[in-house]
């Protein structure tokens, strides 16, 4: 205790220093700890709803007992032979098997979804979600009457439907409908990123559904599936896709089924956008920290200038540079770490926000826990990274000699460049405002360069809202946008697509035509979902050519890098019993599968039973007359396909485009305060520098709003500087960075569209900040008596 | 019959100090006149900067007075006051205050740009005979910090002078120069005197006392004398030394 008061004793001195400068400079100080407030507060939620929608999804896998890999197959394909021989495969611990009947399409209101829908028992493993969707229900779920389903978060999102909605089911051409009763957890295939869908309904409807199917006997065809989940056995060290692949290569079961999936890939899909949002917004929250240091750099510099004279006087006291020193770094980094504290308290509404943002789309329950050890762990290295900067910038005080401060010998600090920008009578202010920018032009280089970070990013979200509402980007992506799409429930052939287009045509010119099928095929012993196309000269590709002649494919980026392909390069692709070699033509990127898949021509498809396509697409000029030709067409060609009419329906689906907004709209809002917050401080610094200044001008007869015009112009300039920089960077880089974060979604070379409005908006929106910001701060001004700041 | 050009009634200038108050000007009445180089002396504190300050509009008045052309400086508004100093008054300052990122040349143009009485042309036409009468035409586009004080000095005068003020306000402007360069600046103000221009100067300095045509004599806030003077001529300068000397000396200077 002796020893802890003679510290304070000691430090005392250090204490009083740090009161006073806090006191005497509080608005830098305050502006520190706000801008570290957003970084805190942004860093701890991203970390905790990240961790709490990983960490749901986990439990939820444990909850359900979820398997490895899960496969549906036909359940006549998997004859009694296959199950014991998978049974006996020394790397499968267990084996599940369930029943399921598959739906070939499903309708709610005005939505039509007929990607693979299957109907299983209700298991008591699949929790019930309560009412307000933010908890599982804590009384025993009643059981299901006869005409009830549990449908899972993706299902509603993708139906937009809610409780008590019915859906109407088609099982092989049979059409049963049930009444939504509620929402379960499933996490293997709940998430809204994953096209395949389990349905859960009693068992006596379930037994009804049977009896129907094997009633209606149709020859090769059945809705009669099994759902297959493998366990790995223990000790089994290889990874869920080596597993599936192993056991694929072994027994060939994987080529038998309609859809597989592995836990990793589930959980990948499941947390795929939510990752991409925050890397992008973890990507803008480190640059914001770069943004403080150059603050904080700023903040030292001009402080230790105009400090001048007292450091000297403290010099010739007796204080120590190294004294003066911690004096500086302590006062800096307690304004620091006070808005780290804030932020991180201020974190907890946001986490129930962002956490309950993607909901809708993972479709699992996340707790609202707050990462603590994390976050204090990655607080505390933006301490000491802050701590290191610090203790650089002030030695310079260092060379401050006690004599010459006192003496007031220091060198012209408000003025650094001989550069004369002229001065014109009819733009007085103005030019007088570039004159003070462009003679002083070190000073601005931190504020123009934190624009430059600010507008760079601003601009990069407006690419990705740009992609969201344009045509051409998702198609040059690999994106399929339509406005008229049919599927065919009949083989059709060339004449009868021809007569389809001239209808078509009646209406309006077709743009673009898609005529294509998806199968999963193994390429290489992977099974990897394929796009076959009758027209395969329409796929954008971003090397090489599209797949022409029936032995070629082409594969988007990621496939090449996972199986280590090239152009030219020659693989394997199976399904089933057959076989047959093709060579990489091409590379090209998709989002579908999140880019692991691949495009063949159907001539080359031919080998796997695939012998026409089963889906046609038209991009139209005049998209407002699809709804009028998906009715002719439905009517003429009733019982061969099915036409839908997408025109004024949103490219992407609703909730993403919430979360992207979100993400847009917490980039814009934090730019503008960072705006704030750096306007304020630098032109507080600015304005007690140039107070004589200031003096003079007013003495002359310039009015406050003279003044304040010339401040507020002066940092629009700064502004316009720093937006032009951050233009440029976001034109050589904002392609490349959204290349590398939305990789995982399939995207590896962005479709960068500027557009002047694309620049405009940002960028007036930082500069009239930065405008209105600098005249609000500039007040001051006209608070002071031109002799009062004469005679200082 | 001199015209008068500003007066003062009842002029009054308190600071808070310490709780309490301190009266810098107590109740003074002045009339300046056109045409005359009116020296303010003092001891220090006597209050000759806050008179000085307070008649040109720079500073407000506690209470009382300041009229010029029939309107209250003292009670009027930022705007008007900023349009008076762009125009109507000129200011000199003991550390001359230039603006350190302008040139001698553009200090000197933009108070006559600003006030937008004068054509473009006419504003450089003059600044260039100015700065040519100053003596520093030849460094017209160094910056102040390029150039001596007694430059900077006589750049100020210039900047000063630019839009023909009424009444030039200069405080202590030798206070920061040495001998060389205080005469410099004297004979360039006396110069300008005799061209009919008006000067209130404050200055503890006899030898630019000796350049007035009226000496007011300030003590503990209140104008304690007040004499009249010839116009200056160099040769008389020390029979005028004596008498400004003497009546110094009654003033217990």
């Amino acid at each position: 205790m002796a020893i802890l008061n003679g510290m304070v004793r000691q430090d005392m001195e250090i204490i009083t220093l740090i009161k006073a400068n806090i006191c005497r400079k509080k608005g830098s100080f305050i502006g520190i700890t706000l801008l570290m407030v957003i970084i805190s507060m942004s860093l701890t939620a991203i970390i905790s709803v990240q961790d709490n929608c990983r960490d749901g999804l986990k439990a939820a896998y444990e909850q359900t007992d979820a398997a490895d890999v899960t496969f549906s197959i036909k359940k006549q394909d998997l004859s009694a032979d296959m199950l014991s021989s998978l049974k006996e495969h020394p790397l499968i611990g267990r084996i599940r098997v369930f029943d399921a009947i598959q739906a070939t399409e499903i309708k709610c209101g005005g939505i039509t979804e007929q990607t693979g829908w299957e109907l299983l028992k209700y298991r008591k493993e699949f929790k019930i979600v309560n009412d307000a969707m933010n908890a599982y229900q804590k009384e025993p779920a009643t059981a299901l009457k006869n005409g009830e389903i549990y449908i899972t978060q993706g299902t509603m999102t993708r139906m937009k439907c809610q409780i008590g909605d019915s859906l109407r089911f088609f099982i092989s051409g049979r059409e049963y409908s049930f009444q939504v009763k509620g929402i379960v957890v499933e996490p293997m295939f709940g998430s809204s990123t994953i096209g395949w869908k389990q349905i859960f309904i009693n068992d006596e409807d379930f037994e009804k559904l049977r009896a129907d199917e094997d009633a209606q006997k149709r020859e090769g065809k059945t809705a009669l599936y099994s759902m297959v989940s493998l366990y790995k056995a223990a000790g089994c060290a290889l990874t869920d896709g080596k597993f599936k692949r192993r056991i694929n290569l072994d027994t060939g079961i994987i080529d038998r089924a309609s859809v597989s999936l592995t836990k990793e890939m589930s959980e990948h899909y499941t947390n795929l956008f939510m990752e991409i949002i925050f890397a992008i917004l973890l990507v803008f929250i480190l640059f914001l920290f770069l943004v403080v240091l150059i603050t904080m750099a700023h903040s030292i510099g001009v402080g230790i200038e105009m400090d001048y004279t007292n450091i000297g006087i403290l010099k010739s006291q007796g204080f120590s540079k190294n004294k003066i020193r911690a004096v500086w770094i302590l006062q800096y980094l307690l304004a620091q770490a006070a808005g780290a504290f804030a932020g991180m308290v201020l974190a907890i509404p946001l986490c129930n926000v962002l956490g309950g943002l993607f909901w809708p789309i993972t479709g699992i329950l996340a707790n609202k826990n707050i990462s603590a050890a994390k976050s204090l762990f990655l607080i505390s290295v933006i301490l000491l990274i802050s701590a290191f900067l610090i203790l650089m910038l002030t030695r310079k005080i260092a060379r401050i000699s006690p004599i010459r401060a006192i003496s007031g010998g220091r060198s012209e600090i408000y003025f650094d460049s001989r550069f004369q920008m002229p001065i014109f009578r009819n733009w007085l202010s103005a030019s007088l405002a570039l004159r003070q920018f462009t003679s002083n032009r070190r000073k601005y280089v931190g504020t123009i360069v934190i624009v430059s970070i600010l507008i760079f990013f601003m601009l990069t979200v407006t690419l990705i809202g740009n992609v969201l509402n344009s045509k051409t980007a998702i198609q040059s992506m690999g994106g399929l946008y339509v406005e008229c799409a049919m599927d065919f429930t009949e083989k059709v052939n060339d004449k009868q697509l021809a007569n389809i287009e001239k209808t078509i045509e009646k209406y309006s010119k077709i743009k673009k035509k898609y005529y294509l099928t998806r199968r999963y095929l193994s390429v290489n012993g992977e099974e990897i979902y394929c796009q076959i196309y009758q027209n395969p000269e329409v796929v954008p590709v971003l090397n090489g050519r599209a797949p022409l002649y029936e032995n070629e494919i082409v594969v988007t980026e990621i496939i090449a890098d996972e199986l280590d392909l090239k152009i030219g390069d020659k693989v394997l692709v199976t399904h089933g019993d057959s076989k047959k070699e093709f060579i990489v033509s091409g590379l090209f990127q998709s989002i579908n599968d999140t880019g692991l898949t691949f495009v063949m021509p159907l001539k080359g498809a031919k080998i796997f039973g695939v012998e026409s396509v089963d889906y046609a697409g038209y991009s139209l000029d005049s998209p407002q007359s699809s709804a009028k030709i998906t009715a002719e067409l439905n009517n003429i060609y009733d019982g061969i396909l099915k036409a839908k009419s997408t025109e004024g329906g949103g490219i992407m689906e609703d909730t993403y485009t919430i979360a992207i907004n979100c993400m847009k709209a917490v980039i814009y809002i934090f730019s503008v305060l960072f705006a704030l917050v750096v306007v304020v401080m630098v032109c507080n610094k600015t304005f007690i520098q140039e107070r004589n200044d200031i003096g003079i001008y007013k003495a002359l007869g310039f009015t406050a709003v003279n003044l304040r015009i010339q401040f507020a112009v002066r940092f629009f300039v700064v502004a316009l500087a720093g937006s032009l920089l951050g233009s440029i960077l976001s034109i050589y880089f904002s392609g490349r960075l959204l290349n590398t974060l939305l990789r995982n979604m399939g995207i590896t070379s962005f479709a960068v569209q500027f557009t002047p409005i694309t620049f405009f908006v940002p960028i007036m929106s930082i500069c009239l900040c930065f405008l209105l910001f600098a005249y609000l701060a500039a007040r001051k001004v006209k608070k002071v008596e031109a002799r009062e700041l004469v005679m200082e | 019959m001199k015209k008068t050009i500003l007066s003062a009634r009842g002029l009054c200038k308190s600071f808070a100090h310490n709780g309490g108050q301190v009266h810098v000007l107590s109740n003074i009445d002045l009339e300046l006149f056109d045409g005359d180089f009116t020296v303010v002396m003092g001891a220090s504190g006597s209050g000759k900067s806050t008179l000085l300050y307070t008649l040109s509009g720079m500073d407000r008045a506690t209470s009382g007075q300041v009229i010029y052309n029939e309107e209250d400086i003292a009670a009027m508004e930022e705007k008007k006051l900023a349009k008076l100093r762009r125009g109507d008054f000129g200011f000199i300052f003991q550390q001359m205050h230039l603006v350190s990122n302008l040139s001698l040349y553009e200090n000197i143009v933009v108070p006559g740009w600003l006030n937008k009485e004068q054509p473009s042309a006419q504003v450089k036409c003059r600044a260039e005979e100015l700065l040519g009468q100053m003596g520093i035409s030849h460094i017209k586009s160094h910056l102040p910090s390029q150039v001596s004080g007694g430059e900077q000095q006589r750049c100020a005068i210039a900047r000063s002078v630019i839009n023909c003020p009424r009444l030039l306000f200069a405080d202590e402007p030798t206070g920061a120069l040495n001998r060389k360069n205080t005469t410099e600046v004297l004979n360039l103000l006396t110069h300008l005197n005799q061209q009919g221009q008006s000067i209130l100067m404050v200055t503890h300095d006899i030898r630019a006392a000796l350049r007035a045509t009226r000496l007011l004599y300030l003590e503990d806030g209140k104008i304690a004398g007040d004499m009249a003077l010839p116009a200056y001529q160099p040769e008389k300068e020390r029979n005028r030394e004596e008498q400004v000397n003497a009546w110094l000396s009654s003033m217990e200077w």
